[in-house]
Parts: C-alpha cells; structure tokens; sequence
C-alpha cells in the first residue's frame, strides 16, 4: 500500500519525532483515546441540553444557561489496557504527510495557539483536558516521563496542517511529559462533533509513549478497517505510527 | 454542550452517529470516555486515566 510505504519514511523514531525527549527513547506508543467521543456525548446527552440552548454565547454573561454544569462522569477501569485506535488522518506525526512532532514549540500545554510561523487562536468553550498515564504492567501506577502528544479538531470540526484554510496553521496539538503524578493537562477548547463516514466525534486523541526500561507494546494501526489491535511488542523503537506487529 | 454558538454543525453530526457504531470507537469506548465537569461559561475539564 502507499500508506504503508510512507510510513516507513517516516520510521525514524521517536527520537527523530520528538527532539526534546529523546534522551528517553520511548518505546511504545499508544493511539486515540476517543475523549472528544465521550465529550460530545456527554453534552449532548446530558440534561443539560435544554438549559444549553438558553445560553448560546460561550462567554455568555449569566442567566440560567450558566447554572447548569455539565457533568458527567465515567469510571474507567485502571487495570485494563486502553484500546488502541487508527491515529486518523489527520495525526500531523509524520506519518500522513505533514510532521509537526519535530517543530520547536510542540512542547506545550496550552494547545489553542500557533506557533512557529503560525499565528492562528483556536476559539470556543475553554476545556482543560487532563491524562493520566497508568502503567498496566506494574499495577497500573502513575506512568513518569511518558510522552503524551494530544490533538484534536476545531470548533468547525477541522484540523489544523490539514483542513482547508488552516493548513499553516498548527494549533490544537501539543505534546507533554508526565509528571511523577504520570499525569498532564492541557488546555484547550471543547471540539467539534464531526461526521464523516460513520464516526462520531473522533475529535481528540492521544498518544503516550512509554519510556524505558518499560517493555516495548503497542502501536498506532493506520488502517480503518482495524481500529483495534492488540498491543504487541516491538523488536526496535517505533516511530509515531508505524505498524510494528500483526 | 453543543448548543453553544459556534457548535452548531455538531449538534447536527452529533445526532448522526452513535459510539455504539462508529467504526473506531465502538470496540471498547468504556475506557475511553473522560470524565467531564464543568460549565459552558467558565469551562469544562475533562478527564481520563490512560492505562498502557
């Protein structure tokens, strides 16, 4: 496939992928994590639907719109491995086309500016986003020093480096290191629901990489037709995305 | 949550799709959902434990 020869371009690790943490040379890696899935199906869901469309200006002022908090919590277990997902098309890792993993600046946890040569502000309701990387292999404790690059779409559903008129633009994507605590946070804006041949609003997803002496498993499978594979291991250090098993 | 101005093409696509069908997330969304809070006003903070 073409999709998969170009992957193998671009199968120059994470140490090529992410500059400012190769001393570290992550082994693994996971892909999508459905969040901006679960937020829109939390708003949309929730009771809140009404009280929403009383408030339609995201910096509305007061009123009844505002006292309605949107809540909605779902427990994930911790000592299951989260399943892995395509990256999508619009990953930006190198892997379809375009690589802003190696772009001085990635680094970041405000994610709703460009950076670089970009200038564009990505605008909407401000949501913070926090992960919290567990290690399955050793009781599912906090995961240090593990690589987390997140993007996700728009309030347009679009995705900056690819979508049309924002193609220069970078914003939405950012890349952390977690803490002792394994976790990072974000701050961004709520995303699109977008539709596009039978998904839900995949707008967000996530990628952590694992760092050694941690066992190597796991990878992103760009193909649409297996969104799920099992985590496998890997003979040498994957780049972002590649298929490193079947 | 979608109601809010700016979101309005989301509501439309929200109503479209169902987790229980998309072609990604339908194998094992339960993990994946993040926790939301918040409000529309203030903001919303989501969040997810990520075990790998």
């Amino acid at each position: 496939m073409t999709h998969d020869d170009e992957l193998h371009d671009h199968d120059r690790g994470l140490s090529h992928d992410l500059p400012m943490l190769s001393r570290r040379r992550t082994l693994t890696l996971f892909g999508g994590a459905g969040l901006a899935a679960a937020l829109a199906s939390c708003g949309i869901g929730s009771t809140d639907q009404s009280e929403a469309a009383d408030s339609p200006s995201p910096s509305g002022t007061s009123g009844a719109g505002s006292t309605g908090a949107e809540s909605e919590t779902v427990t994930s277990s911790t000592g299951t491995e989260i399943p892995e997902e395509t990256a999508g098309p619009y990953p930006g890792d190198g892997s379809n086309e375009v690589n802003v993993l190696t772009e001085t600046g990635i680094v970041r946890s405000d994610i709703t500016t460009s950076f670089g040569s970009a200038s564009a502000i990505a605008v909407g309701v401000p949501l913070t986003i926090t992960l919290t990387v567990l290690d399955v292999s050793s009781g599912s404790g906090p995961l240090a020093g593990a690589a987390v690059y997140l993007w996700h779409c728009d309030i347009n559903g679009k995705y900056s480096l690819y979508s049309d008129g924002i193609t220069q633009e970078n914003y939405l994507r950012g890349v952390q290191e977690t803490g002792s605590d394994g976790s990072v946070r974000f701050t961004s804006i709520f995303p699109a629901a977008y539709s596009d041949a039978g998904r839900t609003s995949t707008s967000r997803y996530t990628r952590a990489w694992r760092p050694p002496p941690q066992p190597a498993a796991g990878f992103a499978p760009h193909s649409w037709r297996s969104p799920r594979m099992a985590a496998r291991s890997c003979t040498r250090p994957p780049a972002t995305s590649r298929v490193c098993a079947t | 949550m979608y109601a809010t101005a700016g979101y309005e093409q989301s509501v439309r696509n929200m109503t479209q799709t169902s987790l229980d069908t998309d072609n990604v997330f339908s194998d094992g969304y339960s993990l994946q959902l993040a926790a939301i809070t918040g409000v529309v006003d203030t903001g919303m903070a989501a969040t997810l434990n990520v075990p790998v």
